[in-house]
């Protein structure tokens, strides 16, 4: 084959590049004109937007020899990792100016992992995008945050090992790095597909693969915690489908305990904690292994349960963003610490109880749509286990939420100390957005099928 | 028309948080006024079927639609809940910001809730309606209280959902659709032994739950007697869980449901002796009245599970009757304690003396509670009754039993807070307010007119209670 007969469609690629060009001008501008945060972070939202604005209207196709692939998977997950990026940049206030680059690449590397169903290129995409990941933990520059920051890139590493091997095991079965050969199932061994489910399920932290998490998310700061716990996983959610969903058979087997392990394992961590942050921490455990068990349904059910993954994670992103933004705003975490609260800040304190419930699939809120689809999809595919396990964990999870609702709403206020918040307007937008997600979330599946 | 109906009072509410504390009695009366003519309007002109449909779809592929209607059943169930709103708002003198927010936020979603025809709305309306409530409670200090409630309620619903899930995994699977329409909930009877039972019992307990039905009353006592009264009228009012069963019960799982009937009428049977003697015991005068509802719950359900026209019918008229006199007794008891700051028994007396047209007031609910002839109780409760007999004689014994026996703690109760003299309960102002006494006016003139000449309503109840399901559809029409 002659490099000329090669289709590159390098078009479907071209959001990652732009924010590829916009980070490299960034490197340059700061050499010139030195680090400076809100210019950085202007271009950076720009890079985001307008790649937003191409992924919305890209067609879908392969490029690059079938190294990239734009289908919806593709689409529906860029459109939610760069949503989820640009709500980043708007929360963050506190970062250097040189962490916008590496913040641009990472999220190039995130869409490379999402539009992508070859090995080599989804392991480079992860390796990379989990390095700038270990820059941003490490960035606080505290001693906590480095630790964290080490113990992620060590817990990384072995899991990517993982992953590497279960790609080399997949090359020895079917002769491809590519996933086209999975339609060929009888090729592949369970035990290739068991050595994926490790780094897997590490990237998503299923319990008992989340013990790198408690460090991180504690030692990271709110926002960060926040993007950690959504845009890795929808990357992670991705890649899973790729690989697992025309085997689905084996998906089952391989993730049917560690679903049901994490759900409830998650949601009673969740319900014995007092900590504002560590409630949401398991609660997007929770949400993720809520939304995993999609991944075991078979080929007959492919656009439902891609659009429940979609519509569910979608929602979640700004709603959790939103609450973590809020811990960032109010630098409290305790719940005795927030006693009061809804006295002193009216506007605020409702519109956390809002979120909260909105979290908590109080209908018609927030993930209350995107849960009916979850369990629905389940049901109709036979997974009554799962529905039920849902529904246990989400039952846990409510009482989880009403503890924040009770400490913010109904407890007597116990100190003085609420100063004031200064609530800038980037930040208005985002917990704005949390709203309309909480508020709106019933039109969310038709807005899915219009981008489709 | 409906949409109005369910939206105008969640609106209202909305803005009953902005508005200026001395204004918002004549809001809170006049808005639920207006309210209540519209559920009126609605319910005198929803008789022939299906009425004030509206439908659009929400979410395309799970064919989730907002789609409602009114017929003769479920309107009478609204215009019950707006006119114990109005009357509770004319007579209650303590009134603030958040409750009367809470209270028509409520309004809107029970009439949604009975106005859904779609099971998804249904749901969501069946787990939203009371939040306020709970919300409001928690407020006003009641924390512990709100929280078993919410928890109770939560738990229920999820069961629900998951009942729903299941149903729905059949409806797809001879479908290739989903479908959450009451009609298509129909195909159950084709659904396997395994399941269909699994969803009865999963529908069964979620409405247990709210109803509330012995072993999982354990919630509403406490939330009855210690939440404001406005909250306790709404509870009273909002008949949601006996219409569940109402719908689902006869409508979806009306074989399994027979097929455990003897089970069924024992709860019901057993949810009411127990409620009565918990009543009998018991020292407080909300709590005695917050018993003798549950005990009546127990009555209108074991009409609902007797599943013939007349038991059904009966049931159904008895919500209606049964939610204006335990709302009426409940305003009574607020007034009680407005006077004397107390709703203990022992400290209360000879108030038939000192405040006598507050104790004919009471006489004529205290009457109708224990279903005295020529009040809309005995209406309801006789034709429960009669259908009962009809299906089973030895639940009939036991249940009339329970009219006799609620008697006895009723009207001891009423001997010994009003015409016993112990010298020790004097009361300051004796003087009722206007408001008090127009809204208790009415309560009692719909009490005595219900129990002299409840013909159109029970004509109107009877010529729909056949079958829930079984209306013109969407598609008919």
């Amino acid at each position: 084959m002659n490099l000329t007969d090669i289709n590159l469609n390098a078009h479907l690629f071209l959001h990652g590049f732009i924010l590829i060009a916009f980070a490299i001008f960034l490197l340059i501008a700061n050499v010139f004109l030195g680090y400076k945060r809100y210019f950085s972070s202007i271009i950076s939202a720009t890079a985001i937007i307008f790649a937003i604005f191409i992924v919305l209207n890209l067609g879908y196709d392969d490029g690059f020899n079938k190294l990239f692939v734009f289908d919806t998977i593709a689409k529906l997950s860029s459109i939610i990792i760069l949503s989820a990026s640009l709500i980043f940049i708007l929360c963050e206030k506190e970062l250097d100016g040189d962490f916008y680059a590496l913040f641009l690449f990472m999220i190039a590397n995130f869409i490379a992992l999402v539009s992508t169903s070859n090995l080599a290129v989804m392991f480079i995409s992860l390796e990379a995008s989990s390095l700038a990941l270990f820059t941003l933990i490490a960035l606080k520059n505290t001693k906590n945050a480095i630790r964290a920051s080490l113990k992620y890139f060590i817990y990384s590493g072995i899991s990517a090992s993982f992953f590497c091997l279960a790609a080399a095991f997949y090359y020895f079965q079917t002769k491809s790095l590519t996933l086209d050969a999975l339609f060929d199932v009888s090729m592949v061994s369970f035990f290739t597909f068991a050595l994926f489910l490790i780094p897997i399920a590490f990237k998503l932290s299923l319990a008992p693969f989340h013990l790198w998490l408690e460090d991180v998310y504690k030692n990271a700061n709110e926002n960060l915690s926040g993007y950690v716990s959504v845009v890795p996983k929808m990357a992670m959610f991705a890649v899973a489908l790729r690989i697992f969903y025309t085997n689905s058979d084996f998906a089952y087997y391989l993730f049917y305990i560690p679903c049901i392990f994490a759900m409830v394992y998650s949601s009673i961590l969740a319900l014995r904690s007092s900590s504002f942050k560590e409630v949401l921490v398991y609660s997007s455990l929770s949400n993720s292994a809520f939304v995993f068990t999609i991944i075991t349904i078979n080929l007959n059910f492919l656009d439902l349960s891609l659009y429940s993954i979609m519509f569910y994670w979608g929602i979640f992103t700004f709603i959790n963003m939103a609450l973590f933004l809020f811990l960032h705003i109010t630098q409290k975490d305790d719940f005795k610490d927030f006693a009061g609260f809804l006295d002193k800040n009216k506007c605020l304190g409702s519109l956390v109880i809002f979120l909260v419930l909105s979290l908590g699939a109080i209908p018609p809120f927030g993930l209350f749509f995107p849960k009916v689809a979850l369990m629905l999809t389940n049901a109709s595919s036979n997974n009554i286990m799962f529905v039920i396990a849902l529904a246990i964990s989400s039952a846990i999870m409510i009482v989880a939420y009403a503890k924040i609702i009770k400490a913010i709403a109904f407890t007597n206020q116990n100190d003085t100390s609420f100063e004031s918040f200064k609530i800038c307007f980037s930040y208005k937008i985002v917990l704005f957005l949390g709203v309309i997600a909480g508020i709106f979330a019933v039109f969310g599946m038709g807005i899915i099928e219009y981008l489709i | 028309m409906l949409n109005i109906l369910i939206f105008l009072p969640i609106i209202i509410g909305v803005f009953a948080i902005f508005l200026d504390k001395k204004a918002i009695k004549t809001y809170s009366v006049f808005f639920s006024l207006i309210i209540f003519m519209l559920s009126l309007h609605l319910y005198i002109s929803a008789n022939n079927g299906l009425e004030f449909i509206s439908f659009f779809t929400l979410i395309p592929i799970l064919n989730i639609h907002y789609y409602i209607g009114f017929d003769g059943i479920n309107s009478l169930l609204s215009m019950l809940v707006c006119l114990m709103v109005f009357l509770g708002f004319l007579a209650l003198k303590e009134q603030d910001n958040l409750s009367v927010s809470s209270i028509f936020i409520s309004t809107g979603c029970a009439v949604g809730l009975f106005a859904s025809r779609d099971v998804a709305l249904f749901y969501v309306f069946w787990e939203i309606a009371f939040l306020p409530i709970i919300f409001l409670n928690a407020r006003k200090g009641l924390v512990e209280t709100s929280y078993k409630f919410f928890f109770y309620t939560f738990a229920g619903s999820i069961l629900m959902l998951v009942g729903i899930c299941i149903i729905e995994a059949h409806i797809y699977f001879l479908t290739q659709r989903f479908d959450f329409s009451y009609e298509a909930f129909e195909s159950i009877f084709s659904i396997s032994d395994g399941y269909r039972l699994l969803a009865f019992v999963l529908f069964f307990l979620a409405f247990a739950i709210k109803s509330p039905l012995f072993p999982f009353h354990t919630w509403a006592p406490k939330m009855y007697s210690n939440s404001s009264t406005l909250s306790s009228i709404m509870l009273a009012s909002f008949k949601m869980a006996p219409f569940g069963f109402y719908m689902f019960m006869l409508g979806v799982f009306k074989e399994p449901m027979l097929d455990n009937y003897t089970l069924l009428g024992s709860l019901c049977i057993v949810s009411a002796i127990y409620s009565s003697v918990l009543a009998y015991k018991s020292n407080n005068l909300k709590e005695v009245i917050s018993y003798s509802s549950i005990a009546h719950i127990g009555v209108i359900l074991l009409g609902v599970f007797s599943a013939n026209l007349i038991s059904v019918s009966g049931a159904i008229f008895y919500m209606f009757a049964h939610g204006v006199i335990t709302s009426g007794l409940f305003i009574l008891c607020d007034e009680i304690y407005e006077k004397t700051k107390t709703y203990d028994m022992d400290k209360l007396s000879n108030i038939a003396r000192m405040m006598p047209l507050f104790s004919f007031f009471f006489a004529i609910c205290l009457f109708a509670s224990i279903s005295l002839p020529l009040t809309a109780g005995f209406v309801g409760e006789f034709v429960v009754l009669l259908g009962v007999f009809k299906q089973n004689i030895t639940f009939g014994i036991l249940a009339t039993s329970m009219v006799v026996f609620n008697a006895v703690y009723m009207l001891n109760m009423f001997r010994n807070v009003f015409f016993k003299d112990k010298q020790n309960c004097t009361i300051k102002n004796k003087k009722l307010r206007p408001s008090f006494i127009i809204s208790l006016s009415i309560i009692s003139i719909v009490i005595l007119y219900l129990g002299i000449a409840p013909n159109y309503m029970l004509n109107n109840i009877k010529s729909q209670a056949q079958n829930p399901l079984h209306y013109k559809t969407l598609k008919d029409k």
